[in-house]
């Protein structure tokens, strides 16, 4: 771990200007998983800066998570669920929906800017959907450069 | 405060309770310490007073004996939260009310040299969370002592200046803080102090995996840090217990109090404590919270 | 005795000399808050009587320190030393109590491991104690403790403050070295003894207290401590430390008896309540280490005093500990 960490940090102060963002993709099993899934199969292109971590549910994702993996190198993450009212269990992404508004804050009050956390809902039949997210997010974050915080 | 002694007599002589958590007076500043009084006879210790500055609700998780407690008014939201949180069923302490026109602040009290407690508690010594304070009289007491103290209009705003000071750009803030936590020398005592922190294993004792790196390092602690403003959120009551217990005055309270005014602001004006009903707002959700930032 | 005797003026010149030469720790005063740190000039450095917030104790025993570290090959671990830092250290008006609480805790460091890191430090330290003939602050208690505060003899060198200036005296050939950096003439000296300390009690503790491990007592010695690890933490005796892993770091870390983690295993908890692990914070200062080393780990410096969040007076802990008595039926709870 600490390796990589160590070639995930130097990498990024090398070479500023070709600057790729590591991003870490939190995606919920039942739907934005199948999403990227169905992009896939689909053979719908977008970048390769995100690295897929499935998870039961964006309920799931605890805030060290998103904390941990900022901590470890990467310069955003990603914590995507199901639409408002399709959660595999009923309630799971309005939970999310408040904890990572309220950690945007926290990031916000404690110097980092919030942008590096982005979340969004994308189904498991919005494959064109998931392919512009990440090519959405992965532009904010090479806007916003690499993280050299935490 | 001899009501206080006298309901606390007639308690422990009743057999009502095991101890009575209260004040007794002590040599050093604020001059009064938390008192534990088991005995009819050692009621005569009990004190109340502006130097009564201990959120004595910390003790209340797994004292194993059934206690009465003094609590002030701002302290008894603690309670609130605690009931809320199904960690500390309302009757299973007896709660002993009183008025409170402001606490001093203990530093001040020592910086200023002061012997013992002043007669009249000037706005200059008090705790800043008194000047803004509107709950001087404890509400939901099973027993009040004393006499109910008037309202008074607050001197200050309960945010007056943050959002001035978290107008800075986020770079300054990183630095800001990253320098201030860098004096943290991880006693723990913000974490042990507060009446909410009651996690038998806080998050900073795992260590497979080490979420919270222990060495003290400016990085850690201000990531040691966050967490503990993520476990405030939506939570913190503003006792300013962790702050005074602070031995390098680490303004944490800047940070709980922002997250609490944002808390504010997104959930319908909710803040901690103030009302059994409506619950924590992590513990609860709303179908048509913002979902501005949501791609 | 003939002494040197210097002015104000003539100490602040001098460290500022000093901290061009090497690396000098003095209290130093940053936004109201007095602490050992690295002087940069001699101006800031604070004379008067007044207390640090931590011991000179952090200076050898680091908070955090780096023992190694390592890295993982495909078939090989490969260990690396962490980077050494040798030059030589000047600590600058420490008070005798932190000298005795160094010389306390050199028995341990050398029990049965010498402690390479420790004795290095100490080694290459030159330590430069200010005299306290009067209490710093009412919570001093260092006279009970059997210490004349007066002299310091396992310093390097003792500055005593007067009215009419500073008198300095070395007692070691470093000693010597470092007070040369200050100009000032040898003067007769007056006597220098010890005044308004407050009133001696008992800190003979050692039996009393394995007599009456089990005494109801306990319970009441201290029900206010909430657990933190301030006063282990600002304390110049306490040497308690924890080994983490930390990224392929290993480092020594000081840890806390008060705090519930200290003996907190996977399956077990030793010390559950709060009482039994502040029984155990008295009992290693007043018992185990006495009965194992001859002395008392503690040396009255009153830190934990000021510094307890609850207000908890040690002094009044120990008169407690006085009145220790079996329990009438006997056992705990």
């Amino acid at each position: 771990m600490a390796d990589a960490e160590t070639t995930a940090k130097t990498k990024k102060k090398a070479d500023r200007t070709g600057f790729e963002p590591h991003i870490i993709g939190f995606l919920c099993n039942w739907c934005t998983y199948a999403g990227a899934d169905l992009a896939g199969t689909s053979r719908i292109g977008y970048p390769t800066n995100i690295k897929a971590v499935r998870v039961p549910c964006s309920g799931r994702v605890d805030a060290m998570y998103v904390i941990n993996a900022l901590k470890n190198g990467a310069d955003g993450v990603l914590v995507s669920g199901c639409h408002p009212g399709d959660c595999h269990y009923n309630q799971g992404n309005y939970y999310a929906r408040r904890r990572f508004m309220i950690l945007r804050e926290i990031f916000s009050a404690m110097g980092i800017n919030p942008e590096r956390l982005q979340m969004s809902w994308c189904s498991a039949a919005e494959g064109a959907k998931w392919a512009q997210i990440v090519a959405q997010v992965t532009e904010k974050i090479r806007e916003l450069g690499p993280f050299e915080g935490i | 405060m001899e009501q206080l002694i006298q309901e606390a007599k007639k308690l422990l002589e009743e057999n009502k309770v095991d101890v009575v958590i209260g004040y007794r007076s002590s040599p050093l500043p604020p001059f009064t310490r938390p008192a534990f009084i088991r005995r009819p006879e050692d009621c005569e210790q009990l004190v109340f007073n502006c130097g009564s500055v201990y959120n004595l609700t910390r003790y209340l998780i797994g004292l194993g004996e059934k206690p009465a407690i003094v609590v002030k008014g701002c302290e008894q939201r603690g309670l609130v939260v605690l009931e809320q949180e199904n960690m500390l069923p309302r009757d299973s302490y007896l709660l002993i009310g009183v008025g409170c026109s402001g606490q001093v602040d203990e530093r001040k009290l020592r910086e200023g040299g002061f012997d013992r407690l002043p007669e009249q508690l000037s706005d200059e010594l008090m705790a800043d969370k008194c000047l803004y304070c509107d709950q001087h009289n404890t509400p939901d007491a099973d027993i009040f002592v004393g006499d109910e103290v008037e309202s008074v209009e607050p001197r200050t705003e309960r945010y007056a200046g943050l959002d001035e000071f978290f107008a800075q750009d986020y770079e300054e803030l990183y630095h800001h803080w990253t320098e201030v936590f860098s004096r943290c020398i991880r006693c723990y005592a913000c974490r042990n102090i507060c009446p909410l922190c009651y996690c038998e294993q806080c998050i900073s004792y795992v260590n497979m995996p080490q979420w919270l790196p222990r060495s003290v390092a400016d990085n850690n602690n201000y990531l040691f840090h966050m967490r503990r403003v993520l476990c405030m959120a939506g939570r913190c009551i503003d006792c300013g217990e962790c702050e005074r217990a602070c031995p390098v005055d680490i303004p944490l309270r800047t940070l709980y109090k922002r997250i609490a005014q944002k808390i504010e602001g997104f959930f319908y004006g909710y803040r901690a404590g103030n009302n059994r009903e409506q619950l924590p707002p992590l513990q609860d959700f709303n179908k048509d919270d913002s979902a501005d930032f949501i791609l | 005795m003939k002494m040197q005797k210097l002015s104000e003026d003539d100490i602040r010149a001098g460290l500022d000399k000093l901290s061009r030469e090497t690396v000098v720790y003095a209290p130093m005063e940053q936004e109201g808050r007095l602490d050992f740190r690295k002087m940069e000039k001699g101006g800031e450095v604070e004379l008067g009587a007044r207390k640090t917030i931590m011991s000179a104790k952090k200076l050898f025993l680091p908070q955090a320190e780096e023992l190694f570290s390592f890295k993982a090959g495909k078939h090989s671990v490969e260990m690396i030393d962490p980077p050494k830092d040798e030059e030589p250290l000047v600590l600058f008006a420490c008070r005798p109590c932190e000298m005795r609480a160094l010389e306390i805790m050199d028995k341990v460091f050398n029990w049965d491991y010498a402690d390479f890191q420790w004795n290095e430090r100490r080694a290459r330290a030159t330590i430069i104690v200010f005299a306290c003939l009067e209490p710093l602050t009412e919570t001093c208690f260092c006279n009970s403790l059997g210490i004349d505060s007066s002299r310091s003899d396992g310093a390097d060198a003792i500055i005593y403050t007067t009215a009419e200036g500073f008198f300095a005296r070395a007692h070691s050939e470093k000693g010597k070295k470092a007070l040369k950096v200050f100009v000032g003439k040898d003067e007769e000296a007056p006597e220098f003894t010890t005044r308004d300390f407050p009133e001696k009690f008992n800190t003979d503790l050692q039996e009393k207290m394995m007599e009456n491990f089990e005494s109801p007592t306990w319970k009441e010695i201290a029900p206010a401590c909430i657990g933190c690890g301030i006063c282990t933490f600002v304390c110049p005796t306490c040497h308690c430390f924890d080994i983490q892993d930390e990224g392929g770091r290993r480092v020594r870390l000081w840890d806390y008896c008060t705090g519930a983690d200290f003996t907190l295993m996977l399956a077990h908890q030793p010390r559950p309540t709060q009482y039994r692990r502040y029984r155990q914070k008295v009992m290693h200062k007043y018992s185990y280490y006495p009965t194992r080393f001859g002395e008392i780990l503690c040396t009255g410096c009153g830190r934990c005093i000021d510094q307890c969040p609850q207000n908890i007076d040690f002094r009044e802990v120990l008169k407690k500990c006085n009145r220790l008595a079996p329990a009438e039926t006997g056992g705990e709870e």
